[in-house]
């Protein structure tokens, strides 16, 4: 250590004197936490260009004076709601990308009522992501588009990318995106058929209760949850990382049910036979095969990922024809990749940098 | 927030960096005792107990639901597939009644403001670099 680093570096005393200036604004602040409801999120104003059932296809009134001509959609998972694109001032990925000059569209799917069970990857995949390209295609009067897909979205996204290989997508974004489902870690273990029975839940629940899915993305990290409280204590002064926190808690919080049928669907088809990886999905009578796929694909993986862990993440660009890839691997977990307080240094300046070249 | 090295060692710091470890590794402990055979045939009994009591649950109300002449939730949802049809057979027809007249299908108020040029350019070509 240099001399200038020893002087600069605090003495014990003022380690003392800073734990105890903390100590004061921790029950200062801790007070008014309490005192306050859920922050306020989705900020970003925005347009409703389409509707239909739950799903809808939102316009992100550009922030630029001039923006990129190819529009960029974003398709978010089934599994959580999709404000987590846009969770508040200063941490919303729509905020930054409209900043950057893109001009935003996202598929919010709602949250799924109970006749929704009846809902297929194929109503995913071959109506739903076609018809809002379609009606995206109509409103920015653009034929062309790049498509963003975060965790399941994700995997949505690369199955319709290889049902349509002729257009007209242009640039693939995988972010977290599950592909071989045997490196799904815990998941794959848990949905093992040889104990778990997905007829049986969707037969008799019709969708699966948002509950159970948030318990079984608590039980990943069974000791996280009471860790966080005392950090959040611990940091209780500090408030960016408060308002970070109670942003993500929030949308964590927040879990929506999962349709029924493609439940069953996802179960059987990928974490059973892992029909996407091998190239053996058929959908509609249409094989979604993934070497199809000619289009310049990023794909961004979290290093501390444990819900799409690395080995269910890494093989996107192996698997795909297109000659024009990247892989990206960055520190974070599932959520903080995206929404995370670095965030906006870490993943967001990555998809600008690999997106503006494709996107004129 | 990025602590400066030092010579003196913080307790605080010390602390922190005990309860980030002592979180991964009782993390990792459960996750080794929930991949087990065991945990999960537990789990599948947990499961089936679940889905039996909420099917014993569904078709007590379902029953009473019925001698009261009142509508069940199948009832409802199959009320609620019947406008969702009606709703789709509506946007067919608003699909083609928007095209032959050569209007926009978009079904909803887009923001009326003028739209930026669709002319921005990488900053590698020039473009503004933010």
């Amino acid at each position: 250590m240099s001399e200038a680093q020893q002087s600069s570096a605090p003495s014990i005393g003022e380690i003392v004197s800073r734990e105890i200036e903390r100590a004061i604004q921790r029950n200062i602040k801790g007070l008014e936490y309490f005192r306050l409801g859920d922050p306020p999120v989705a900020q970003t104003p925005r347009d409703v260009v389409y509707k239909r059932g739950t799903l809808e296809l939102y316009h992100y009134r550009p922030l630029a004076e001039e923006i990129y001509r190819v529009p960029l959609l974003l398709v978010m998972s089934l599994v959580s709601k999709a404000y987590i694109f846009d969770l508040g001032p200063g941490q919303s990925l729509i905020e930054f990308l409209l900043k950057r000059g893109y001009d935003v569209y996202m598929i919010d799917w709602g949250v799924p009522r109970r006749e929704d069970s009846r809902l297929k990857l194929e109503d995913y995949c071959l109506d739903f992501i076609p018809d809002c390209a379609g009606r995206m295609a109509e409103h920015s009067g653009e034929k062309d588009f790049s498509l963003l897909g975060y965790c399941m979205g994700g995997t949505l996204a690369l199955i319709y990318a290889a049902l349509f290989p002729d257009g007209p997508l242009k640039n693939l974004i995988c972010l977290t995106t599950p592909v071989n489902f045997e490196g799904m870690g815990l998941f794959h273990t848990w949905s093992d058929r040889k104990h778990f029975d997905v007829d049986r839940i969707v037969d008799t629940l019709g969708n699966v209760p948002a509950e159970m899915m948030y318990n079984s993305f608590q039980m990943l990290r069974p000791m996280t949850r009471v860790i966080s409280q005392i950090k959040l204590w611990d940091n209780m002064w500090n408030d960016e990382f408060v308002k970070s926190h109670r942003l993500l808690e929030r949308w964590g919080n927040d879990q929506i049910p999962f349709p029924g049928e493609c439940f069953r669907q996802t179960t059987k088809e990928f974490m059973w036979e892992n029909k996407l990886y091998k190239n053996q999905l058929l959908l509609g009578g249409k094989l979604a095969d993934l070497r199809q796929i000619r289009v310049p694909c990023l794909n961004i993986m979290g290093e501390h990922d444990d819900i799409a862990p690395f080995a269910a993440t890494k093989e996107i660009n192996q698997l795909i024809g297109s000659t024009d890839k990247q892989d990206i691997i960055l520190k974070g977990g599932h959520v903080s990749l995206l929404a995370g307080r670095n965030a906006s240094t870490r993943m967001w300046p990555v998809l600008d940098r690999w997106l503006s070249e494709r996107s004129i | 927030m990025a602590e400066q090295k030092s010579s003196t060692p913080d307790p605080f710091a010390a602390w922190r960096d005990w309860l980030t470890q002592f979180e991964r590794q009782v993390n990792a402990f459960f996750n080794e005792q929930m991949a087990s055979d065991g945990y999960n045939r537990f789990m599948a009994q947990i499961n089936q107990f679940f889905l039996e009591s909420q099917k014993a649950m569904g078709d007590m109300v379902a029953r009473s639901m019925s001698s009261l002449n009142l509508p069940t939730g199948e009832d409802w949802s199959a009320l609620s597939q019947r406008v969702a049809t009606v709703e789709e057979r509506l946007r067919a027809l608003e699909m083609s009644l928007g095209r032959s007249d050569g209007t926009s299908t978009s079904e909803l108020a887009a923001s009326t403001a003028p739209r930026p040029p669709r002319t921005r350019k990488p900053p590698s070509s020039g473009g503004p670099s933010s």
